[in-house]
């Protein structure tokens, strides 16, 4: 019986946390990620959307279970905000499934987990400013005031 | 929980069609992606991939995008042309361990 309740619990736990736990990684999607894929996708012409659905899915597990990502699908995109004593926190990486990107960084925070802060649609060359803000912000709440999505 | 647990919502039951279709593209996406990932570790650009097989380098791109169907052949070919080889294809049963 406790072990079903923890079972429950835990399954529960993870829908709220819109989390992939593969065999070396968490991918944990930053709230708001999931539906910025879903508005990402409507943009995917229809007849390739469940193909683009598909193919997240299999690079996210690909990813998850630790498996090496190429530079061309899991590109370094941009920097992460500075840390509080100036030093710099890294780089951030986009799950790469032309034209969609999802933007992602590996956590200091949390021990083996990866956060995806949004999915764009991006039909232009270069990173707009927007979206490195709006990873810098996730990255903020979770890396310095300890959000946990 | 699983990428497709996540993606398409637990339970979800895939129709045979649906099935079909994404083992297809697994299998693919991540023998393309270790292809790419070969690649990069040898420093063979797609360009110079192209070279030694004598084809174009549209080709090659649409063989590791998957936009263009591989056969056993060409993969046979990229390997050959990459001086590497798949140490084996295995087979499981699925629901078994792999």
């Amino acid at each position: 019986m406790l072990i079903y309740m923890l079972k429950k619990f835990f399954q529960v736990d993870n829908n709220v946390r819109d989390e992939v736990v593969g065999s070396a990684f968490r991918v944990v999607h930053c709230d708001a990620a999931r539906e910025s894929f879903e508005e990402a996708l409507r943009r995917v012409e229809a007849r390739k959307q469940k193909s683009f659905r598909r193919g997240m899915t299999q690079q996210i597990q690909r990813f998850a279970d630790g498996h090496r990502m190429s530079s061309e699908n899991f590109p370094r995109e941009g920097d992460l905000p500075k840390k509080a004593n100036g030093e710099s926190a890294g780089h951030f990486h986009a799950l790469k499934r032309i034209p969609v990107r999802g933007y992602c960084w590996r956590s200091e925070r949390f021990e083996n987990t990866w956060f995806i802060s949004h999915y764009v649609y991006k039909d232009y060359q270069k990173l707009k400013a927007r979206d490195a803000e709006r990873l810098g912000k996730n990255w903020i709440r979770i890396e310095v005031n300890g959000d946990e999505r | 929980m699983s990428a497709k647990d996540l993606f398409y919502g637990a339970g979800h039951e895939f129709s045979r069609a649906e099935a079909r279709a994404y083992a297809r593209e697994d299998l693919i996406y991540n023998v393309t992606e270790e292809l790419l990932v070969q690649m990069e570790e040898l420093d063979i650009t797609k360009q110079e991939l192209a070279r030694r097989l004598g084809k174009s380098r549209s080709y090659v791109t649409q063989l590791l995008s998957g936009a263009r169907n591989m056969t056993l052949g060409s993969l046979a070919d990229i390997c050959f042309a990459l001086d590497i080889a798949p140490i084996r294809i295995p087979f499981y049963r699925i629901g078994s361990d792999a």
